[in-house]
């Protein structure tokens, strides 16, 4: 045969190949659009009780749940993905049918089974799906899945932690569950390196609610910095009250910086006056200027009038963002600081060029963003008069009249 | 009859809403988009909106705030419905106007309570 022949016959051929895979790929479209026309066609009919099921109140909830759970294995395929669609969309009793008959259809237990498969993709699926039920029981073996080889299943697993510990969680009557979550997302941060990213934790953390407190509470005095600063976070925005004095400890005494940091942004969130005291410790020039900045901002947030000196103090400190955040905190302590912040914006009060500077600043952005606390724009106007009340007397003014 | 407007960009959330509400008696009309609920608030017959925050286009922050700098839509009740729940997200969903906040997952049950409360609030 011919060289020419050759390439002639080479070129055929790719090209029926070319063609036969084209023929292939529009075929096995064709099959899939069919099938999923097919899926909806069945799946359609079947939406309005899979809504009554989700909006889960009455009899009738109970009745379509009984209907979806009895279809038959085409039927119950055709209408799953749109369960798990609506799964974690809704809580209360909708939720709770909507895991009753994922149950109910061996959904659940095929997916606490696939916790342990295999194939990461199959251990992530499971755990989303059953943080998505907010599924109590499986605490446990989401816990036990932080301890996983891939990062993704782990980052899923700290995910669904959260929902199924969270108070609301189907099958919360498993009393163990909240704290077991809080222990096990705490313990995740352990180790030289967190199993799990660290907001993800708390962000978990905080579904779990005040249920975990006890867990951060202990978590304070772990050996991992990682683990205080985040449990102190965490009680912080959990309005954990009862942390309070753990936290004044560590604002004063944690060997790590960032540590007290967050212990004084969490005080500050906790607006506990009795916090004051330690705050206004941290604010000392032996302390990192980071600390002092948080401790100074949080003052604010107490608005514990007792800080008012130890504010104006700091009004022309050395650092600057210490003094910024004074001035600041001091419009948080209500009239007294405003009063305070006006005087010395109008230069009655002693202080240095830098405190006038500054709390004219904060005084003025105050006003003009329309965040002056309600009492304070009497306060600045009566210390505004006072100081033009002044100047008409002095001197100068007198000749001049 | 009350008319309901419900705006997400997530179907099933908005049939979710639609069918509780329809089945509490109201009757309910949908937009998929910040653009479009602007469009049905400004066409009126809208007593409540329920506004998803997080919309491609035109967030629910956005068309709160629109909705309160138009005269005829100043007064019409907005509760926002969102995945975001921290302190901070419902504090600026209130600055922008809205008047109750609803966090994602929701009880559908919760939801009409809080309709019936802010529709009985604007009316009072």
């Amino acid at each position: 045969m011919s060289p020419l022949a050759l390439v002639t016959a080479g070129l055929v051929l790719v090209s029926a190949l070319v063609l036969a895979l084209a023929v292939a790929i529009a075929v096995v479209r064709a099959v899939r659009v069919r099938r999923a026309a097919r899926a909806r066609a069945v799946a359609e009919p079947l939406r309005p009780l899979l809504l009554e099921v989700a909006v889960g109140e009455g009899p009738e909830a109970d009745d379509a749940a009984a209907a979806l759970a009895a279809l038959d294995a085409a039927g119950w395929r055709s209408v799953e993905p749109a369960v798990l669609a609506v799964l974690g969309k809704v809580r209360g009793d909708g939720q709770r049918l909507l895991v009753e008959l994922l149950a109910a259809r061996g959904v659940v237990a095929g997916a606490r089974r696939d916790l342990t498969a295999r194939s990461a993709v199959r251990r992530a699926t499971a755990a989303e799906l059953l943080g998505a039920a907010g599924y109590a029981p499986a605490v446990a073996e989401l816990g036990a899945l932080l301890r996983d080889g891939d990062p993704e299943v782990r980052l899923v697993a700290a995910r669904a932690l959260g929902r199924a510990g969270a108070p609301g969680a189907v099958g919360s009557d498993v009393e163990e569950a909240p704290r077991d979550a809080a222990t096990a997302l705490l313990s995740s941060l352990a180790g030289d390196r967190p199993a799990a990213p660290p907001d993800v934790v708390a962000r978990s953390l905080l579904l779990v609610g005040a249920p975990a407190a006890p867990a951060l509470l202990a978590a304070l005095a772990a050996p991992e910095p990682l683990v205080r600063l985040t449990a102190a976070e965490v009680l912080g925005r959990l309005g954990a009250t009862a942390a309070a004095a753990a936290l004044e400890d560590l604002v004063l005494r944690d060997p790590v910086d960032a540590v007290r940091v967050r212990c004084a942004a969490a005080l500050g969130r906790l607006g506990v006056p009795s916090a004051a005291s330690a705050l206004r410790a941290a604010t000392t020039p032996a302390t990192a200027p980071a600390v002092r900045r948080a401790a100074v901002r949080s003052l604010g947030e107490v608005g514990d009038p007792s800080s008012l000196r130890c504010l104006w103090g700091l009004l022309d400190d050395a650092e600057g963002g210490v003094a910024d955040a004074a001035a600041t905190a001091l419009l948080g302590l209500g009239a007294p600081g405003v009063r305070l912040l006006a005087q010395v914006s109008s230069q009655g009060a002693s202080a240095s060029a830098a405190a006038v500077a500054r709390a004219h600043e904060v005084v003025t952005c105050a006003v003009a963003a329309e965040v002056m606390p309600p009492a304070g724009l009497a306060e600045v106007e009566a210390v505004l008069a006072d100081v033009l009340a002044r100047a008409s007397r002095t001197p100068a003014a007198e000749v001049a009249a | 009859m009350t008319t309901v407007l419900v705006a997400d960009d997530d179907l099933d959330i908005r049939e979710l809403v639609a069918f509780k509400l329809a089945q509490a008696g109201y009757e309910v009309r949908s937009a998929p988009d910040g653009v479009a609920a602007l469009d049905a608030a400004r066409a009126g017959g809208v007593d409540l909106v329920v506004l998803d925050l997080m919309m491609p286009g035109l967030s629910g922050l956005d068309v709160c705030a629109e909705l309160r700098r138009e005269p005829a839509t100043a007064e019409l009740p907005v509760i926002m419905l969102t995945a975001r729940a921290q302190d901070q997200d419902v504090a600026t969903g209130f600055a922008a106007g809205a008047d109750d906040y609803v966090v994602k997952p929701f009880s559908p049950r919760e939801l009409v309570s809080r309709v019936q409360a802010v529709l009985g609030r604007a009316r009072a």
